[in-house]
């Protein structure tokens, strides 16, 4: 009976390194490589939900693989000679911790460590990075990224998905839960996102093919482009061109220098440009933009508006009002040197002088929304589709 | 207002010289009198039709306004031999002395003209004229406020521009490639100035675009041109004028997006010459991406990475 409770409790013990202690697999010949030596670990390990990945150069992770974990670690170190090189890679090794997660940690320092591991569905997956490129793929639940530096790639992700990387582009495929994606500079892609989407970086272009929910994108300089987006979109820039096809909900934009272009909003527009024209479409609800150097655009075809105003304070505002629109223009040009600087195409919106002042007002199309025009230098006009 | 009195404003009217009130008067007589609406309507198909007309200006044209207006600075106490076409304006004159009530609107309309045709037919660069000269999409009309003649035998003439003009053409156009590098220098708008790099980045090839890229790069305010700039520049990272100027943004710009990219350009290829500036940016360059890229390229290069 003693016997036996002493058996039990050495097969336990034998157990617990595969139950949360720390292991250091077993790494292969040391091999010559273009600059100096390099060392691989290749493991398996038995399913877990979360994994989290310590890295010091470049991470491949491919989620929903499989029943088991399998890792490859290449240690790569500069050295003189192979004694030199066992000596370092003595002293950092790699390390696998297998409990609830299975945590699996290159050394740093001067060995780079290129990790590749496929997994099994995860909860979970949570990269750190010091330095290179991340890619994760295939991840069913959460996917965390964090990289000092590096370029960041994720592609089916199924649940909330966080990148930070502390510069470098960031690549983004599909995500199925939120989306937050932050660099330090460089382009950020989207391709599908089915939740929401921040995406922010300090320099770079920001392009975005579909948002299911709202979107906020916004770059210290460069373009920010969307296709479509099924809720709100806000985009800011500190320099560059905005395109947006088609939103859902509200369109806030904010540019400091270049054009502003949008399609479809369904939630109202509002835009503010420093400098740059504005050419706007189909906007469901009310229009407030503004721009200080550039023209306007703006095309009421299939638009059902509120009330909105448009000024601009050099440029020329263009509004094109097709035939099934009924609204309430009034209209003013702080410039009037001519009573040319108001162009109407409209009999019910005559032109006048009023003080220092051209203005025009009145309604098209039985009336309807009120469409405040302001402009102070440039021409306005008011055409007929 | 008489009809006459309107028809000796609509020149001025159609040429914005008007007064609001003396505008409106007109305006308000136009709409009742049929009569002077034609002659409104006649007074622009005239100003259209001077527009449309291409003139080939003959080789001595220039020659002979400049003789002409040395004359004139002279004094004209010895007055020239008198040449042909000053005879022929001379019977111009002498014909249109019967028409005594169309002269002022005349005058206001040649006046326009000589500033019009003096930007349309003189190449531009040719004799120091600076201005693009291009066929308006709509009426472009000019005011001549000075012509003055200086000790060199050139003239500088003053004008003011009551349109807009638009060009329209490619890229490649050299004309409007000129505006593109007037408007990349357009310093109270951003906006004009991020487009116009974007369109000119494609052409870097071009010393004069490469020039305007790298003087983007360097001194423009806004990060959004100066991406653009760098965009523009990539494929002449290894053009020794461009690595200055990649090497000042990276040790001086505040982007650090501008930072990164010109990084990365600089380091895509062997250079002893900045390894001094990436051992400093190693230590002190505020973005991770920035040191790290440097680190690389330093152990690539086999320098030290520290400064001693």
């Amino acid at each position: 009976m003693r016997r036996s409770a002493l058996s039990s409790a050495a097969f336990l013990l034998a157990l617990l390194p595969l139950g949360g202690a720390c292991q250091e697999p077993n790494p292969g010949p040391l091999e010559r490589e273009p600059g100096g030596w390099a060392l691989t670990y290749r493991g398996t390990l038995p399913a877990a939900a979360r994994l989290r990945i310590n890295g010091h150069g470049p991470v491949t992770l491919e989620g929903g693989v499989g029943r088991t974990f399998v890792y490859t670690v290449r240690l790569s170190v500069a050295a003189r000679s192979e004694a030199e090189a066992r000596s370092l890679l003595a002293r950092a090794p790699v390390q696998v911790r297998r409990g609830e997660s299975v945590i699996l940690t290159a050394p740093g320092g001067q060995v780079r460590a290129r990790i590749q591991v496929t997994a099994p569905a995860l909860s979970l997956a949570r990269i750190v990075d010091s330095d290179g490129a991340v890619s994760a793929d295939g991840i069913q639940g959460e996917l965390v990224v964090e990289s000092r530096e590096g370029e960041v790639t994720a592609d089916r992700i199924g649940g909330l998905c966080t990148v930070t990387t502390g510069g470098g582009d960031v690549h983004i495929g599909e995500v199925r839960g939120r989306l937050r994606c932050i660099t330090g500079g460089g382009r950020i892609t989207l391709k599908m996102a089915h939740s929401e989407a921040v995406l922010e970086t300090s320099g770079g272009d920001i392009v975005v093919g579909e948002v299911v929910g709202g979107l906020r994108a916004q770059s210290a300089a460069g373009n920010v482009r969307v296709r479509l987006a099924g809720g709100s979109v806000t985009a800011i820039t500190g320099g560059g061109e905005v395109a947006i096809e088609k939103a859902g909900g509200t369109v806030t934009v904010r540019n400091l220098a270049g054009p502003v272009q949008l399609g479809a909003a369904q939630g109202g527009f509002e835009c503010q440009s420093a400098s740059g024209g504005i050419r706007l479409s189909s906007v469901t609800g009310p229009m407030r933009v503004s721009t200080s150097f550039g023209s306007i655009v703006a095309d009421l075809t299939g638009a059902h508006l509120g009330d909105s105003f448009l000024a601009t304070t050099g440029g020329d505002i263009t509004v094109v009002i097709p035939s099934n629109q009924g609204v309430t223009i009034r209209a003013e040009n702080r410039m009037a040197d001519t009573l040319r600087r108001i162009v109407s195409d409209f009999p019910a919106i005559p032109v006048t002088r009023v003080g220092s002042r051209v203005v025009a007002q009145g309604s098209v199309n039985g009336g309807g929304p009120l469409l405040r025009i302001s402009g102070a230098g440039g021409t306005i006009f008011l055409k007929r589709r | 207002m008489t009809c006459d009195a309107v028809r000796k404003l609509i020149p001025l009217y159609y040429y914005g010289e008007l007064t609001p009130d003396e505008e409106d008067q007109a305006e308000a007589h136009t709409h009742e009198c049929s009569a002077c609406a034609r002659e409104m309507e006649s007074a622009r198909a005239l100003a259209a039709a001077l527009d449309r007309r291409r003139m080939e200006a003959p080789a001595s044209l220039l020659a002979d306004c400049r003789a002409d207006l040395a004359a004139a600075v002279r004094g004209a106490a010895a007055e020239p031999a008198r040449k042909p076409w000053t005879l022929w304006l001379d019977a111009w004159g002498a014909t249109l002395a019967g028409f005594t009530h169309w002269r002022q609107p005349l005058g206001a309309a040649a006046l326009i003209a000589v500033g019009f045709f003096a930007a349309k037919l003189v190449p531009a660069g040719a004799g120091g004229v600076s201005t693009a000269s291009f066929v308006p999409s709509e009426g472009v009309f000019v005011n001549v406020r000075s012509a003055q003649p200086d000790s060199n035998g050139r003239v500088r003439i003053a004008y003011d521009e009551t349109r807009r003009r638009e060009a329209y053409g490619t890229v490649d156009n050299q004309e409007i490639q000129k505006l593109l590098l007037a408007a990349a220098h357009e310093e109270d708008d951003p906006g004009v100035r991020v487009e116009s790099v974007a369109l000119l980045k494609d052409r870097a090839g071009s010393g004069e675009v490469r020039d305007a890229l790298m003087n983007a790069l360097l001194h423009d305010s806004n990060p959004g041109v100066r991406l653009k700039a760098l965009e523009g520049l990539k494929p002449l990272a290894a053009e020794p004028p461009v690595r200055g100027a990649l090497s000042q943004a990276l040790q001086f710009d505040d982007n650090d997006a501008v930072r990164m990219q010109a990084v990365d350009l600089l380091t895509m290829r062997r250079d002893d010459a900045i390894v001094g500036m990436l051992q400093n940016l190693v230590q002190r360059d505020d973005n991770g991406y920035v040191r790290s890229k440097c680190e690389k390229a330093l152990k690539e290069m086999n320098a030290s990475i520290g400064t001693f």
